[in-house]
């Protein structure tokens, strides 16, 4: 197991290397950090400004320089605002994850139970109509379900039931002045993680039921059947373990894929999470934050597949990581 | 001062371009009345008349600019590509490389003075002699258009510089350079229930500049104001520094949610022009002597910083030479001209120049404003300020800036002004989707925001409980061409082209249903430019199909069957 895990990280270092370039050149090659800079009347300053950013040196001496002060732990400062990158990454990663454990634990609770549901009740009208709400579901893109969740939820809602104000917000992770976990902080998450579950519960209970329904038609589950054991027994004892374990490897890869890809809720919910750094340097060519953040969200990535590696020997016995 | 708004992306970021391929169109007639013969069909080597224009990505406005401009172009027999870059590229690197046909991006004045030389004048055309940095991206040549717009530059007389700058605009449609197209509504939208004061536009320094008068409302008719509270306002964009000379700088919305509060400044820009702030104890009196433009700048003996100190002449050159000397400075345009600053005595400083500079009003202001001595002699000043600093002389003070997120202002006790803060404090939600942005308005989360001008704002006049109060602003779009590149390298072909514009109907579309009666604007800056806004040379630019094959059948183009001009 352990070798494994340690060839495993080992393959994944020229992968984020590869990444890296190609992230770096083509960034290069499209963007201007100075850009902003074409507006003043000084003729000088895009000059001083290209020096100083080292953007008059060739691409590639950057981007070894670049590397190696990564590799040293000097992550830089950010073109735009000159904020250490490290710590901006760290503020927004922090953010990031609290999307993504409120989302992934209710996703998966409900996706779970709807797949153990639909598998159990096959082409029961419930089956049907979660069939036909995940395919709904999969359909929404989350810029759209955001907005229209901020309209009716914080609008339309409140106006109809003659509420003064909106029983949950839409704007950040806090009011002005709170901070920490409190009821305000719960009253902003749940349109936010909401928008960032619908098409992840739609996904995983779908996974769910196909592999629910695999199994429940499997030997084993006949037998237990046959020897009397309780339905729920048989259900969640023997079912639900083995069923979980393709939608564990899914849920363990699209978490990863998640750190980087939240960019659409945290820009409609102005959260600045990963997302929107991500943004924001993409828009300003901003080299020196993209990197890191393509290291940090690949690492994820990695490291989550990893995981799923591994959750798949442990959750089954009989395969042997090697 | 100009700055460009570089059309951030708003919405999720990634609108697809709408680069659209060439129609070939079954028109077998032209509403022009021209014979549509020979060149495009029977001379299989010549070439269509079609150009692509290119604009920021992400811009809803932008998009709806180009497509109704596409579409009108069509129908006189011109091909229009449309190509979406984000802002760093076009900005960054296809328009001072002038690899581009036409473009079409907004102008954002900060000032009254149009400062044209900037974008027009032939010295400023990028190249080796400014370090590929000048604005010229149209790369335009005039002898008349440098003469008239240089002699402004220099010219401290308001009434001749009005002159001048005509003559320059003047110039400039007898060239065919580019073509003003739309004025920007400069759009207010608050609860006025809640939000009471003075509601005012202000296109340097943002709408809240005059924020020490509002107030908080606790029943819709109240006119009174009244103490206490909080509001909070939307905010587009952040800004990336609170060091207003630093490169990082440059951002309007970082004058409109802390600069505008904190830095003392000479001059307030309004809509009816410069207006002197309490900052001075009068007008500043200008004087010429053997060419040499002096201003004495008396300073209010009230005028105090937020720690009691007072403000005095050595800020003023403090500021001076940090901008002219300082390291990463954004913009030195005023400053380099300025010889020496002079502390007669703590309350009077003497600005002399070394050149004449006509725009001198928005200088120790406009986006700058007069930074503390006392607090940051002998400092890093961009380390002490760039994350926002506990010091003012404006009527707030930062209470604290959680980036990414929100700043909120409190009233600064040592305000020396007649009118003290109303509120306890004022926060900017940072919100950079404007839809998003507008459904947390219509839910009272935010009591008012100042989007962009967006078509689709029309919708917010229909909810309760909101006001939009739109009127036209300094900021304004055209259609800029490239004057090298060809087609365009042909003055006819530019002039056919500007007949070929329907101006009028892009006006139309985009902000009619906003700003009912809203025109065109018919020089390079917009009607709300009282001090400048005079003869409208572009005027006579009107759609007008006979022209443009009048023009481009002189220019040795005929239309194909497929309706498209060749050569």
């Amino acid at each position: 197991m352990l070798a494994f895990v340690i060839r495993r990280i080992g393959l994944s270092i020229p992968v984020l290397l590869i990444a890296s370039i190609i992230v770096f050149f083509g960034v290069s090659a499209t963007s201007d950090p100075t850009a902003r800079l074409r507006f003043s009347r000084d003729p000088g300053v895009i000059k001083a400004e290209t020096k100083r950013l080292g953007l008059d040196k060739p691409v590639t001496v950057r981007y070894v320089k670049w590397l190696s002060s990564f590799a040293k732990g000097d992550w830089g400062q950010s073109f735009v605002d000159r904020q250490s990158v490290k710590t901006k990454i760290g503020k927004a990663l922090w953010i990031t994850l609290q999307l993504i454990f409120f989302g992934v634990a209710i996703s998966a609770v409900i996706a779970i139970a709807i797949g153990i549901y639909s598998a159990t009740r096959q082409y029961s009208v419930g089956d049907v109509v979660f069939t036909g709400a995940s395919f709904v579901g999969l359909s929404m893109p989350p810029f759209w379900f955001g907005l229209i969740a901020i309209d009716l939820i914080t609008f339309k809602l409140p106006r109809r039931v003659g509420w003064d104000s909106t029983p949950l917000y839409s704007l950040g992770l806090h009011s002005s002045g709170q901070s920490g976990f409190n009821v305000d902080y719960l009253r902003h998450l749940v349109l936010p993680v909401a928008t960032l579950t619908v098409q992840i519960i739609a996904s995983w209970s779908r996974y769910q039921r196909s592999s629910m329904l695999d199994v429940m038609g499997s030997d084993y589950i006949r037998t237990a059947r046959a020897k009397g054991l309780p339905r729920r027994r048989v259900v969640l004892k023997h079912g639900l373990r083995n069923a979980l374990i393709p939608l564990v490897t899914i849920m363990a890869v699209d978490i990863g894929v998640l750190f980087g890809g939240l960019v659409i809720t945290e820009q409609i919910f102005s959260i600045p999470g990963m997302g929107r750094v991500f943004l924001r340097a993409l828009e300003n060519g901003d080299t020196n934050v993209m990197l890191p953040w393509l290291m940090v969200s690949a690492a994820f990535i990695v490291a989550f597949n990893l995981v799923a590696d591994v959750l798949y020997g442990v959750l089954d016995p009989r395969i042997r990581l090697a | 001062m100009i700055n460009v708004r570089t059309g951030r992306t708003r919405g999720i970021g990634l609108a697809l371009p709408l680069a659209l391929a060439l129609v070939a169109s079954a028109c077998s007639s032209s509403d022009s009345g021209s014979t549509t013969t020979t060149a495009g069909a029977a001379n299989p080597d010549a070439k269509p008349l079609s150009m692509t224009i290119y604009t920021t990505a992400g811009n809803k406005r932008r998009e709806l600019t180009a497509q109704i401009l596409q579409s009108g172009l069509k129908e006189v027999g011109i091909d229009l590509k449309i190509q979406t870059e984000k802002s760093s590229e076009l900005f960054g690197k296809r328009l001072p490389a002038g690899d581009f046909q036409v473009a079409l991006y907004a102008q954002v004045p900060a000032s009254n003075s149009p400062v044209l030389c900037n974008i027009f004048c032939s010295e400023n055309i990028p190249g080796p002699a400014n370090e590929n940095s000048g604005q010229n991206w149209t790369r335009t040549k005039s002898e008349a258009v440098d003469k008239a717009f240089k002699e402004a530059d220099t010219e401290a007389d308001q009434a001749k510089r009005k002159v001048l700058s005509d003559q320059g605009e003047k110039a400039l449609a007898d060239v065919f350079t580019s073509l003003p197209v739309d004025p920007f509504p400069d759009i207010l939208a608050y609860n006025p229930a809640k939000v009471g004061g003075p509601v005012l536009h202000n296109f340097a320094h943002g709408p809240w500049y005059n924020a020490n008068e509002y107030y908080v409302k606790t029943s819709a008719d109240q006119a009174t104001p009244a103490k206490g509270g909080e509001l909070v306002f939307g905010a587009e964009q952040e800004p990336d520094t609170a060091d207003w000379i630093n490169t990082a700088a440059g951002s309007s919305w970082g004058i409109y949610t802390i600069g505008a509060h904190t830095m003392p400044r000479a001059f307030d820009y309004l809509p009816d022009g410069y207006k002197a702030t309490e900052l001075l104890a009068g007008e500043p009196a200008l004087t010429m002597d053997a060419g040499k433009q002096t201003v004495t700048y008396k300073l209010n003996p009230a005028a105090v910083w937020s720690d009691g100190q007072p403000i005095t002449s050595a800020d003023f050159q403090y500021t001076f030479d940090q901008i002219k000397n300082g390291k990463d400075i954004y913009d030195r345009t005023g400053y380099k001209d300025i010889e020496s600053v002079d502390a007669k005595d703590p309350k009077t400083a003497l600005v002399t120049f070394a050149t004449p500079y006509g725009d001198y009003k928005d200088l120790f202001g406009g986006f700058y404003g007069v930074f503390p001595k006392h607090l940051l002699d002998g400092k890093d000043r961009n380390a002490e300020m760039k994350d926002g600093y506990k010091w003012s002389g404006g009527p707030w003070v930062i209470d604290h800036w959680t980036k990414e997120s929100e700043v909120v202002l409190t009233p600064n006790p040592n305000w020396y002004g007649a009118k003290k803060a109303n509120l306890d404090k004022m926060t900017f939600k940072f919100n950079s989707d404007t839809s998003a942005q507008i459904g947390n308005f219509k839910s009272k989360q935010l009591d008012m925001i100042y989007p962009q001008a967006q078509p689709d704002l029309k919708d917010l006049k229909t909810v309760p409980d909101v006001k939009v109060d739109t009127v036209t602003g300094l900021s304004y779009e055209a259609l800029w061409i490239n004057n090298e590149k060809a087609p365009f390298d042909d003055p006819k072909v530019r002039e056919a082209f500007f007949y070929a514009v329907d101006r009028a109907a892009i006006v139309k579309g985009l902000f009619e249903p906003i700003q009912p009666g809203i025109q065109v604007i018919n020089a390079f800056m917009t009607q709300a430019n009282k001090d400048f806004y005079g003869s409208e040379p572009f005027a006579g630019f009107k759609k007008d199909t006979k022209k443009v094959d009048q023009l481009l059948t002189g220019a040795g183009y005929r239309k194909g069957k497929d309706g498209i001009y060749a050569k």
